[in-house]
């Protein structure tokens, strides 16, 4: 295992900057199905990233790897690698989050298992003819950040992912619904999770959409699809690549409706994606992206700070051996005024979209390959459909917003209601 | 400290692992090795954008303990034997059937590339991307573009207990050519082959077509959605065959494996006769190839549809024994810590017997759908991106469009196969986890079952 202080020092004296990064995961996962049961994953990894004659060097390594190695090797990429000149982060303080729920830190294998059996008992009972597919995770990481300014930092997360899908057969095709996301939080019981997935009756039959004079109808979006839209926002809300210089979207342009208030949250307690500190070493902060439908501001890592005379927002994140970029962690909406069914209510005759595959890039409509046709506020028969519009047009339509959060990925995220778009053939 | 690279550890990580598979007390040791390095980059006019370089190896041990089996998973600093230990703890606390066991096999495979990935210089691969880079802008007049490269070089091993002693060096090289044109619309090609560095020099005919694809799409419109088939150039139809068509025939794969066991029964008619389709772990020079799979299984050509019946489905171990067909060596991780489950490698949709300019030269009216941007499944339904497409007037290509969203239901698609092409197949690389291809040539769908929506 590379001894993170002796390949600092090492380094230290060959480069005008240094910095290591130990990550260390153990996780318990339970699965469904024929090869089911128990397994551990142990992983130990350490990342290191030099400045040397200007340029940035990087590389990573497990524990069966020397210092020397790992060294040569960053050593070798700062020869070509991008010019930088931004500085390493200081020795300064940050404040420690939550980020171990006791309840979460003294799970074992046996209490995933008994989750995922009570899941599948559930939906056997609630849907006779269904399948459930996927695996739960508890993941216990440490990481520990040091480089050659002198900042030293480190922080433990438990966290569990919960990766499910169910599949609901009838005789006219396939629902297919997801559970899919990531928290430091005790896992509530097997129905509340369910409760979540399956807003329609027992008896399933498909219909298509239903027509309206202008080929427009009102659409609720569940906390899946809702990501699936602010996915585009995501990537340029931290939107700094190398390639062009910053995100097209500037302070104060509109993307999306006066409904619409995004914060990014890294400080939220016991979120999937919650740390005290970025990876490169700098204080994170909770930051608001969206106000009221107004882009309210860029995140940055001391990179793209450098470049556009700004501050890092402590929004450092990639992968180990890779270069840094600024990366959203936990978004959260604000939540509105109404539950799910007053929504569903003032949609009226409307379309409930479930499920959405992800967008191509710059389309101009997206599919929602599961959805629940709404007659007079109750979700009934299941459709498709395809709706029209791009990103922002859609996120600018939103006129209802849920009063609960739902977990998506490392997000909290809730129904909104979209006022008339127009609803295409899938 | 001295800043000398090690010699090759794997090696000595192998010989562990055998001693270890001969003399742990179990009934039954799978051990897989898995060492990989990945060096990625990215250019653009600007400069290095992007650079990686990563390496992991893993331990991946599976004992079973008094009838029961035990998984786990560390990284190789670990050693075999504390992997192997906590296994068998899991084995020993858990309630899971030990799986079946393959028979003894032997393999030793290793690659001889004129440039190889492991001497291979970073400076070499930097070079060769700025170049490229520097010739598609100028190419372009100098539009914005982007080189991505990406190579892994990977060493794998399995043993068993039951006389499995396998291992496998796999080189792929890959990379991507983009440039934005006037229009917004991205001109793109990709190619990925099991190979070293050679694979990446000598492409500066595929940078002019890129170049003259980004001057076509310039002038390209966004006219309605006309009525009429919707024809998929190569790229697109591998793209289709690789997202629904091979995920089909995984047994496993689909949330409804029994019923698709049934549905996709040996002997059932599920396409016209044109289709014929055939996954060949053996075709070493394509990303995906593989001597062996991940459960020491000897992998090799499964035909899955022939003539529009079923042939067969791609097997684990335990799903061969669960629907008790013979193992077809697709056993497959799709990353570190994960068990294999049933993928196809190199996925092909052989040639048909319609000349594809009459397939176009036969359609009144329709789509014809160009270039592949990926797409996404649920297994249930699907969508998948075209680059750009023609309307299709009079069997010829009239207009240009924009990229088209090709959507419809993954049960719908290998009946919905009016017309296969003869121009020999056009392989697209799949993703990196694991690695995989797909080739088709040219596939007409049936009016009223897709649609392909901007």
């Amino acid at each position: 295992m590379p001894d993170p202080e002796v390949l600092l020092g090492a380094v230290s004296r060959v480069s005008e900057g240094a910095e290591v990064l130990e990550i260390e995961r153990r996780s318990a996962i339970a699965r469904t199905g024929a090869q089911g049961g128990c397994a551990d994953v142990s992983w130990r990894v350490v990342s290191l990233r030099i400045r040397r004659n200007g340029r940035l060097g990087t590389a990573s390594a497990d524990d069966s790897t020397d210092e020397a190695e790992l060294a040569d090797r960053a050593m070798a990429v700062s020869r070509f690698g991008p010019p930088s000149a931004a500085p390493f982060a200081g020795p300064a303080a940050f404040r420690p989050v939550e980020c171990v729920h006791p309840q979460v830190d003294a799970m074992g294998p046996d209490d995933l298992e008994g989750l995922l059996v009570g899941l599948e008992e559930v939906l056997a009972e609630r849907w006779p003819r269904s399948t459930l597919r996927g695996s739960i995770r508890l993941r216990r990481e440490r990481f520990d950040l040091r480089n050659a300014n002198g900042f030293r930092g480190s922080y433990s997360r438990s966290l569990v992912d919960l990766a499910l899908t169910a599949c609901l057969a009838g005789p006219e095709g396939l629902v297919m619904r997801t559970a899919a996301f990531t928290t430091g939080l005790p896992l509530l019981s097997p129905e509340l999770i369910l409760d979540g997935l399956l807003p329609t009756g027992r008896l399933m039959r498909f219909e298509d959409p239903p027509r309206s004079p202008d080929g427009r109808l009102p659409v609720v979006l569940s906390p899946q699809v809702l990501s699936v839209l602010l996915s585009t926002l995501r990537v340029r809300a931290a939107g700094w690549t190398r390639t062009g210089g910053f995100s097209s979207i500037a302070v104060g342009d509109r993307v999306g409706s006066p409904l619409l208030t995004i914060h990014d949250r890294p400080r939220l307690p016991f979120g999937g994606a919650t740390a005290p500190f970025d990876a490169q070493g700098m204080p994170t902060s909770d930051r608001l992206i969206v106000r009221e439908g107004l882009f309210a501001s860029h995140l940055h890592d001391l990179e793209s700070a450098h470049v556009a005379g700004s501050e890092s927002t402590g929004s450092a994140g990639g992968e180990p051996g890779g270069l840094h970029v600024p990366v959203c962690t936990n978004l959260v909406v604000e939540t509105g005024p109404g539950d799910l069914g007053s929504l569903l209510e003032l949609a009226g005759s409307g379309l409930y979209a479930a499920e959405a595959l992800p967008g191509p890039p710059g389309g101009v409509s997206w599919p929602v390959c599961t959805a629940f046709v709404i007659r007079d506020g109750i979700p009934g028969p299941c459709t498709r459909f395809r709706l029209g519009g791009g990103t922002e047009d859609l996120l600018a339509r939103i006129s209802a917003v849920e009063d609960s959060l739902h977990g998506v990925g490392t997000d909290r995220l809730p129904h909104v209601l979209l006022e008339p778009v127009p609803i295409l053939g899938f | 400290m001295e800043l000398t690279a090690p010699a090759r550890p794997f090696d000595a990580l192998r010989e562990e692992a055998a001693l270890a598979a001969a003399t742990f007390p179990a009934g039954y040791v799978e051990i897989r090795l898995e060492s990989v390095r990945t060096t990625a980059l990215e250019y653009t006019p600007s400069g290095l954008t992007h650079a990686e370089d990563s390496g992991l190896t893993g331990i991946h041990a599976l004992v079973s303990v008094a009838g029961s089996a035990g998984r786990s998973y560390g990284t190789g600093g670990e050693g075999v034997r504390t992997v192997l230990a906590r296994a068998a703890s899991n084995a020993s606390a858990g309630r899971t059937p030990p799986p079946p066991v393959p028979g003894r096999f032997v393999a030793m495979h290793r690659e001889g590339h004129v440039e190889s990935l492991r001497d291979a210089t970073g400076a070499d691969r930097a070079f060769l991307c700025r170049r490229y880079c520097e010739l598609l802008s100028a190419s372009t007049g100098g539009m914005p573009c982007r080189v991505a490269y990406r190579d892994s070089l990977r060493d794998r091993a399995v043993i068993t207990s039951s006389g499995v002693d396998a291992y496998e060096e796999e080189s792929i090289c890959s990379f991507r050519f983009d440039a934005l044109s006037g229009s917004g619309l991205v001109a793109s090609r990709e190619a990925a082959g099991r190979s070293g560095l050679e694979f990446f020099r000598g492409r500066e005919e595929l940078v002019e077509r890129v170049a003259e694809e980004c001057s076509l799409l310039s002038s390209a419109g966004q006219p309605d959605e006309p009525e009429g088939g919707i024809l998929l150039d190569p790229a697109m139809a591998a793209s289709l065959a690789g997202l629904v068509l091979g995920r089909l025939f995984e047994a496993g794969a689909h949330p409804l494996g029994p019923v698709m066991d049934s549905y996709l029964g040996r002997g059932a008619r599920v396409a016209g006769a044109e289709v014929t389709m055939v996954d060949e772990a053996g075709r070493m020079d394509l990303p995906g190839s593989m001597v062996f799979d991940d459960e020491g299984v000897q992998s090799g050509r499964n035909v899955l549809v022939r003539s529009g019946v079923v042939e067969g489905r791609l097997h684990t171990l335990a799903t061969a024994a669960a629907c008790g067909a013979r193992p077809t060596g697709s056993a497959r991780a799709p990353g570190p810590g994960i068990l294999p489950e049933a993928r196809f490698s190199c996925l092909g949709l052989a040639p048909g017997r319609t000349r594809s300019e009459d397939i176009l030269g036969g359609m009144a009216e329709g789509l014809y759908l160009c270039g592949s941007s990926g797409g996404a499944t649920d297994m249930g339904s699907f969508a998948l991106r075209s680059r750009y497409a023609w309307i299709v007037r009079g069997g010829r290509p009239a207009l240009l469009t924009g990229p088209r969203t090709l959507t419809g239901e993954v049960l719908s698609v290998l009946d919905g196969i009016e017309a296969v092409g003869d121009d020999p197949e056009f392989v697209q690389p799949l993703g990196a986890h694991p690695a995989a291809s797909a080739g088709a040539p040219h596939l007409l769908l049936a009016r009223g079952r897709f649609r392909a929506g901007s």
